[in-house]
């Protein structure tokens, strides 16, 4: 059946699509969205504990977890936006002023 | 007897304060006044050496007043009265400690006096000769650094202080002789005396360490102590190789005696010192310097230390008679080698040098067949003459304005008759013609070599018995003599070359030619006296105090009789002299002699007054009755020197070496010698005089052609410089340059240096690539990390943790993540499995439960038992194991 086990799977596997998107994607957007994606994965981690131990530790966690990843949105769309005013770019990869 | 102090730092000290105010101010002074100060640092140094040797009239007592007690030919070892200065202890440090000591015995008494009262002469000298040289002040400077240095070798009483001399004198050689260095072939002259002295400098301290490694010590009076039961028959055995098949014995790769080690290594050092061969080869080039220097440093002081060593140290030489005899031959073999090469020489002072180096080939065959006082007296004689000579040959080179070559001389006695007159009572001298001071001290070196034995030589590099010993130090008796007869030869040839027959300079320099300044003559005048008369210090026995005869009603011995007539024949020469030197003889533009100065005449009128009165000393017999001593010499060097045969160095054990002269030789043998060497040199002087009596000769001349090859070969110095040059300088230089492109400029300056700045360049580069400023690589750093974390803290270890309770000892695995790793079921859990009964197989009550469950392991007896563990993670597919040894039946936690 359904175990705990494929729950964790999933949500390991969400989180490694969410960070294959950090890495490999350019566009600055796709990247946040892959941030969420990465927050989600761990989320749900947190749910299959809960389920797991019986306790609701996990779910009041997770609920911390959107709470943040709500916030942490918005200020880096706020971020985007406001680079892009200044550099009409979002390449990743364009934005290296703290080299060296 | 007990060493007496006396203030005897003053004699080294007097000169090198002369040195430090000529160096130091002596450009501001005026010449009178750098003389006055230079001469007088010596003078008084000698007159203090004089108040310290006979001063029992002043003092308390001096070293000749303690003659009386000496008994004679007692063996070695510093037993001799001596007076002793120590200023402080120099060297305090670990083992070894050296004091800055001073000590005067009767050995270095000689020394002392040889030193000074030439030194002071050719000080004198100095003054006419260097008149006219802008560098005065530097000169005698230099000059006196080098008195105060040699004072300092043959004072101290330790090795060091020597070595310090040594070296002090080896510096003072290369400024001397690189004086003029404006001349590039001045200071390359200095440069290789430098040099060659630094070659042999190396043996010296070698052999100096090896001595303190075997003895302990560096005192003179510590190792004549200590030295002879410390090496003697004391064996190195380097380097074990086995035990022969044949006889038992070990074998060695190295089996030396110690004692031979030290006796070759600080002969290299006198070799390089005294100009033996192979390290003559500076001497003649030395002759670039001004000729005082020549005469100080290459005829009365220098290249004595080498034989000063030896005879200081006799007491480690007659411990291996091999070294003695090597000794004996390298000095016979260059007597001989440097007096062929003497014959061809054109060069007035170049004659000399190699005449030189020819004589300490005598003395030093003499200290190595254990003449040691004969060894000494020719060194002093040998002072007297070869100074004279030098600085006869700078007066002729002064007078001819720098002409050096013979052939453009002759006839010289009408122009220079001082000159002549005490260059032929040194070329007498040094022919050992009887009774000048050549012939005795030659003499008794050609006696010691006659009839000294070595009564037992010890095995080692040479295998020798004293019957080839004793052939072999017959063949040096040979050779000495051959060399005696070339001397005579060819002294006599520069004699007649340039003071005989007709003049044969260019017009316009005997035009100019002026004759030697009172300061010149003066020191030639005194040293041809001395020449004539210092034989009264070594007359063989068969010529004192053996069988008397009455003539006019007084008692003479029948050897006193001809050395009457000498003393006689040297005090009419000294007077003739005299009135030559006060004649004025025609000149043209001769400037004011520098040293009419009352510095100079008096001391010089005081010296020569005392010659005159050494002569009328000998007469005092005849007139009172009384004999000279024979063999003064030696009695006087019986303590410091071995005189007989003998040294007991533990009791019951005699080492043996029958030195000369004190062997018994009869008296006929003697007159025989004596009349064979007699005859030799006669031979000599008169093939000499009759070839070159008019000048270079014509039958000469064609059998010089005919020899051709040969002759240039001799006249080029047997191509020795060449041969160095070819088989030493250049691969030296080529290892130079090799090291200077390939190991400097390549190695260190582009591979170290460049290199390591581009690898910092390269590393730099590295690093900042890690600050791209580019977040995606940045995030996947994060990511990587985090991969290493996670792995680390899941992947299984071994680590064992054993509770023993009685005999059971309970097992469990431990992991860092136990509580995870039980959730996981199925094929991917990790299997843990104890193996207790160490029989190599997992039974099912040994398999854990759980990962992190307990296993129990049931032990019936007590002891230690091994227990393995086992895990086996099919996560990572990995299997590992750990075995720990548990003891039973000690609770242990």
């Amino acid at each position: 059946m359904i175990s705990s086990v494929h729950f964790l799977l999933l949500s390991a596997l969400m989180f490694m699509i969410g960070a294959a998107g950090v890495l490999l994607r350019r566009n600055i957007l796709v990247v946040l969205m892959s941030i969420e994606l990465m927050l989600n994965g761990a989320n749900l981690a947190l749910i299959t504990f809960s389920r797991i131990q019986a306790n609701t530790h996990g779910q009041s966690l997770a609920f911390i977890v959107v709470a943040i990843a709500a916030a942490e949105a918005a200020v880096g769309l706020a971020i985007v936006v406001a680079i892009f005013r200044g550099r009409r770019t979002t390449n990743v990869d364009d934005l290296d002023l703290m080299k060296n | 007897m007990k060493p007496i102090q006396f203030p005897l730092f003053l004699i080294p000290l007097l000169p090198l304060l002369g040195a430090a105010i000529s160096l130091i101010f002596g450009q501001r002074m005026r010449r009178q006044s750098v003389h006055l100060v230079a001469v007088g640092a010596v003078v008084s140094a000698c007159v203090v050496a004089l108040i310290a040797i006979f001063g029992h009239w002043i003092g308390d007592v001096s070293l000749w007043s303690l003659r009386a007690g000496w008994p004679v030919g007692t063996g070695h070892g510093y037993g001799a009265p001596r007076l002793v200065d120590t200023a402080y202890t120099w060297i305090a440090s670990g083992g070894l400690e050296i004091k800055a000591g001073f000590m005067l015995d009767p050995l270095s008494a000689i020394m002392v006096l040889v030193v000074t009262f030439v030194g002071a002469l050719i000080h004198i000298y100095s003054c006419g000769y260097m008149a006219g040289d802008k560098d005065y002040a530097r000169y005698f400077g230099y000059l006196n650094l080098f008195t105060g240095s040699m004072l300092i070798l043959v004072l101290g009483d330790n090795l060091v202080l020597m070595f310090v001399g040594w070296e002090g004198v080896g510096l003072c050689s290369y400024l001397l002789i690189g004086f003029w260095y404006e001349k590039d072939a001045n200071a390359s002259a200095g440069k290789k005396a430098f040099i060659v002295n630094r070659i042999g400098d190396f043996g010296f301290i070698l052999g100096m360490l090896l001595l303190w490694a075997t003895v302990g010590t560096l005192d003179y009076s510590q190792l004549a102590a200590n030295a002879p039961e410390a090496l003697l028959d004391k064996r190195w055995h380097l380097f074990y190789q086995g035990v022969d098949m044949l006889t038992g014995q070990k074998m060695y790769l190295l089996d030396v005696q110690p004692a031979q080690l030290i006796g070759l290594s600080l002969f290299i050092g006198a070799m390089g010192k005294s100009a033996q061969i192979p390290l003559y080869i500076w001497l003649p080039d030395a002759m670039a310097g001004p000729t005082p220097v020549s005469a100080l440093i290459h005829a009365a002081t220098m290249v004595t230390a080498g034989v000063y060593m030896v005879v200081r140290l006799n007491f480690i030489y007659v411990l291996s008679p091999t070294v003695m005899l090597i000794v004996a031959s390298v000095g016979a073999l260059t007597a001989l080698y440097a007096a062929t090469i003497a014959f061809t020489q054109n060069d007035i002072k170049k004659v000399l040098a190699y005449s030189t180096v020819s004589q300490l080939g005598f003395m030093f065959t003499a200290v190595g067949v254990g003449a040691f006082g004969a060894g000494i007296f020719h060194l002093a004689t040998h002072a007297f003459f070869k100074a004279c000579l030098f600085m006869c040959a700078g007066a002729v080179i002064h007078a001819l304005h720098e002409e050096q070559d013979i052939r453009e001389m002759g006839g010289l006695r009408k122009y220079l008759p001082v000159t002549h007159w005490t260059f032929l009572v040194s070329c007498v001298a040094i022919a050992g013609l009887p009774f000048f001071s050549g012939f005795f001290s030659k003499d008794m070196i050609i006696l010691g070599t006659a009839v000294n034995t070595f009564a037992k030589t010890d095995p080692g590099v040479l295998m020798l018995t004293p019957g080839v010993v004793k052939i072999w130090t017959y063949c040096l008796y040979g050779v000495l003599t051959l060399a005696s007869l070339c001397t005579a030869f060819y002294m006599f040839r520069l004699y007649a070359l340039t003071f005989l027959g007709k003049n044969r300079t260019k017009a316009d320099v005997i035009a100019k030619l002026h004759t030697p300044s009172n300061s010149m003559r003066w020191p030639l005048i005194i040293l041809a006296g001395g020449a004539a008369t210092l034989g009264v210090l070594g007359l063989p026995a068969v010529m004192a105090g053996s069988g008397t005869f009455k003539l006019f009603g007084m008692k003479l011995t029948n050897g006193f009789i001809f050395f009457a007539g000498a003393v006689t024949a040297a005090q009419l020469l000294l007077l003739m002299a005299y009135f030559f030197a006060n004649k004025v003889v025609a000149t043209h533009g001769e400037e004011k002699p520098a040293s009419t100065v009352w510095i100079v005449q008096v001391p010089v009128t005081v010296i020569a007054a005392l010659l005159v009165f050494l002569g009328v000393w000998a007469w005092k017999p005849i007139l009172w009755g009384k004999t000279i001593p024979a063999d003064f010499i030696n009695t006087w060097l019986a303590q410091s020197v071995p005189g007989r045969s003998g040294i007991t160095v533990k009791a019951g054990y005699t080492h043996h070496l029958d030195v000369a002269p004190y062997i018994q030789v009869s008296h006929s043998w003697e007159w025989i010698f004596m009349g064979i060497a007699t005859v030799l040199a006669i031979v000599g002087v008169a093939l000499a005089l009759a070839i070159y009596r008019r000048g270079p000769s014509q039958p000469v001349g064609s059998l010089v052609a005919s020899l051709g090859w040969f002759y240039r070969l001799v006249h080029d110095k047997y191509r020795i410089d060449e041969l160095y040059d070819f088989v030493i300088i250049r691969p030296l230089t080529w290892f130079a340059w090799f090291l200077r492109k390939g190991v400097d400029e390549f190695l260190i300056d582009k591979v170290l240096v460049t290199g390591v700045s581009y690898l910092v360049y390269g590393l730099g580069w590295v690093g900042a690539q890690l600050q791209s400023g580019r977040s995606r690589q940045y995030i996947a750093a994060v990511l990587v990390g985090l991969a290493v974390m996670i792995f680390l803290v899941v992947r299984p270890t071994t680590t064992m943790t054993l509770r023993v309770k009685g005999n059971v000892v309970h097992v469990r695995a431990g992991t860092a993540a136990d509580k995870v790793v039980g959730v996981a079921g199925g094929k991917f859990r990790t299997k843990v499995g104890v193996d207790c009964n160490d029989n190599g197989k997992i039974e099912p009550n040994e398999r854990a439960a759980t990962p992190t469950s307990w296993v129990n392991c049931q032990f019936d007896k007590p002891g230690k038992q091994k227990i393995k563990m086992i895990v086996d993670d099919k996560r990572f597919g990995t299997r590992s194991e750990t075995t720990r040894v548990v003891t039973i039946g000690k609770e242990r936690r």
